[in-house]
């Protein structure tokens, strides 16, 4: 996994899973920043209630993100054959829906 | 309408940083300043702070991945203790007297400060053997550190005591007021003995997930404010984006001086509650 070249940028190489992950985590706050920014600012000149929409579509978008991180992960896993890390992001996410079922906020 | 909007955002760029240098969240900024500083009532504050805890850990997770310093499988392993944690959470705060468990917890994060002040000068954990756990998941990582200007290879080691621990964190974060930042930093630092930037990292990872269950249930309740959530949220990742920047050209001693405060103020807390309780 690591390169010999010390002492420089980046030498240390990337699993796929976490290429991948930083996509997702990237992609997800970006989408979200977005709608928020928009949204306050439609809600700012026009006072217009799509502006709220739009804000609660951006925190939306937020709340799903580690959720959505844990199901890509749990798929990167299997993909790979790494049943171990597959079935603890299962057992991650069932704790997380199930969480939520009970509303249990904490 | 354009002013609190402003006040919001800004306020929240410094939570935002913070939260990520420590990999803590923010809730600890988030909930005064909202509740004290803008006159917001307590649940409405909770909810907005742990939509900003999802911003705090998804913005500097980009970061964090790019430079190797958050340890995905530790943050994945560990997140089972604090996911279950939270879920038997409940049934704890119904057999526990919360006045000893604040006053214990508030004496441990005295402890804990004690023992971040004495390693202050500690760069990296020498000597660590990793147990036959973390060698059969292969918990074991490798960054680039900036400050040292080298790469970094390090070990875990007591991986059970670890998820152990995160799973009682996790179960008593709701009760004790308190994030459970704090102690995932303290687990993976002083027990599984990771280099104080991964556990920083590797928090901040994990904090994401549990806070987005926490949001999931405010929301369905209707006490999420999209007019407050929604400038701390981008006030958060900017922050956040600034904070990422600033903890990997820290130091590993300069950054446990940073937690000795923190630790300090958490205990204060407990203690104090402790008593009044």
């Amino acid at each position: 996994m690591e390169q010999s070249t010390e002492g420089k940028r980046f030498a240390v190489e990337r699993p796929r899973v976490e290429v991948y992950l930083a996509y997702l985590l990237r992609a997800g706050s970006a989408l979200a920043a977005l709608l928020i920014a928009v949204g306050l600012a439609v809600l700012s000149i026009t006072g217009d209630s799509v502006g709220a929409a739009l804000v609660t579509a951006g925190l939306i978008t937020l709340v799903l993100t580690p959720v959505a991180r844990v199901v890509v992960a749990m798929i990167l896993f299997l993909q790979e054959r790494d049943y171990t890390f597959a079935i603890i992001c299962a057992v991650v996410l069932a704790a997380v829906l199930l969480g939520v079922l009970l509303g249990r906020a904490h | 309408m354009h002013l609190p909007f402003a006040v919001y955002f800004v306020l929240s760029i410094v939570a935002g940083l913070i939260g990520s240098m420590l990999g803590l969240g923010g809730g600890i900024i988030i909930v005064p300043m909202l509740t004290l500083g803008m006159g917001l009532d307590i649940h409405h504050a909770v909810a907005a702070s742990a939509v900003s805890i999802i911003a705090t850990s998804t913005g500097a997770a980009v970061a964090y991945l790019h430079d190797r310093l958050t340890n995905t499988r530790v943050a994945m392993l560990l997140e089972v203790g604090t996911t279950l944690g939270a879920l038997s959470g409940a049934y704890a705060a119904t057999v526990l007297d919360s006045r000893w468990l604040h006053i214990l917890f508030g004496l441990l994060m005295l402890y804990s400060a004690w023992n971040m002040y004495r390693a202050r000068k500690q760069e990296l954990p020498e000597g660590v053997q990793p147990d036959w756990l973390a060698r059969r998941l292969r918990l074991s990582g490798a960054y680039y550190d900036q400050a040292l200007d080298r790469t970094v290879t390090y070990q875990v080691t007591n991986t059970l005591p670890g998820l152990f621990i995160m799973y009682l964190s996790g179960g008593l974060a709701g009760m004790l007021g308190v994030g459970g930042g704090v102690f995932k930093v303290l687990a993976m630092d002083q027990v599984m003995r990771m280099p104080i930037k991964v556990s920083t990292a590797t928090s901040n990872f994990m904090i994401g997930v549990t806070a987005a269950a926490s949001s999931a249930v405010y929301f369905a309740q209707g006490m999420v404010e999209p007019l407050v959530a929604g400038p701390v949220v981008l006030g958060v990742l900017l922050g956040a984006m600034i904070g990422t920047r600033l903890m990997v050209r820290l130091k590993g001693s300069q950054l446990r001086t940073l937690f000795i405060p923190v630790f300090l103020v958490v205990a204060a807390q407990m203690l104090v509650r402790g008593v009044q309780l």
